[in-house]
């Protein structure tokens, strides 16, 4: 059976956007998965199991970027980051 | 977001304050690392004290596999008191330590070698060092 892919725009809601302690926390819940998972930002890609291609997409607060899993904890992978997002990352404001 | 469980130990090693404020920035980052630590060497120590406070240090975070020894300064007494150590503790020492290759140090695949994961630090320090404008100009 091909692999599903799922493909979400997100909206990064937290004050620093994808800084240091977020790209941290995005690699590493994505690296937790199996599925293969990018984020893209204008033409830019990154894996986002990679802090350092995380960092340099330079995602500034309030930006929209998307993000695509392929494998096969596609669905998992993609809420659990949509949630990680969504809760700012555990940052405080 | 942490990933600790059973890592490879990981030991920084720098002149003053900058071994523990790399692993305060380090934990800042990425939350509570207890499989690292932090060793600051000054001229105030005495040689043999400042080896056996690395040894001790090695000791304490062995592993099967070893440990990872971070240096600040290929040369300097940091790195020097760790080669000392090299013959008989299981150690890989990757001098010139910056915040890439520590942020990486903690999240390597724990299933590479101790030797594949010191040239993989080296190489991924290397790599994230950028003048900054070439980066935007495409010309990373």
């Amino acid at each position: 059976m091909p692999a599903k892919l799922v493909k979400l725009q997100v909206t990064l809601t937290n004050k620093w956007g994808l800084h240091a302690r977020s790209s941290y926390a995005l690699a590493a819940l994505a690296r937790s998965f199996s599925a293969a998972i990018t984020v893209t930002r204008g033409g830019a890609r990154a894996d986002a199991k990679k802090m350092d291609e995380l960092l340099a997409l330079a995602v500034e607060p309030g930006a929209q970027m998307e993000l695509t899993a392929v494998g096969p904890d596609e669905e998992r992978a993609a809420a659990a980051l949509v949630e990680l997002i969504a809760s700012k990352f555990g940052e405080k404001e | 977001m942490t990933e600790t469980g059973s890592r490879t130990g990981v030991l920084i090693i720098a002149h003053g304050a900058l071994a523990q404020e790399m692993l305060n920035t380090l934990e800042f980052i990425t939350g509570p690392q207890p499989r690292a630590r932090a060793i600051a060497l000054d001229h105030a120590l005495d040689v043999d004290r400042a080896r056996a406070m690395v040894v001790e240090a090695i000791d304490a975070l062995m592993t099967p596999k070893g440990v990872l020894v971070l240096t600040d300064l290929f040369g300097g007494a940091p790195s020097n008191i760790a080669l000392s150590t090299l013959d008989e503790k299981n150690i890989e020492i990757v001098a010139g330590v910056n915040l890439p290759i520590l942020i990486h140090a903690v999240s390597l695949d724990e299933a590479l070698s101790l030797r594949a994961m010191a040239e993989a630090l080296r190489d991924y320090g290397r790599n994230n060092i950028f003048r900054a404008s070439d980066f935007f100009s495409g010309k990373k």
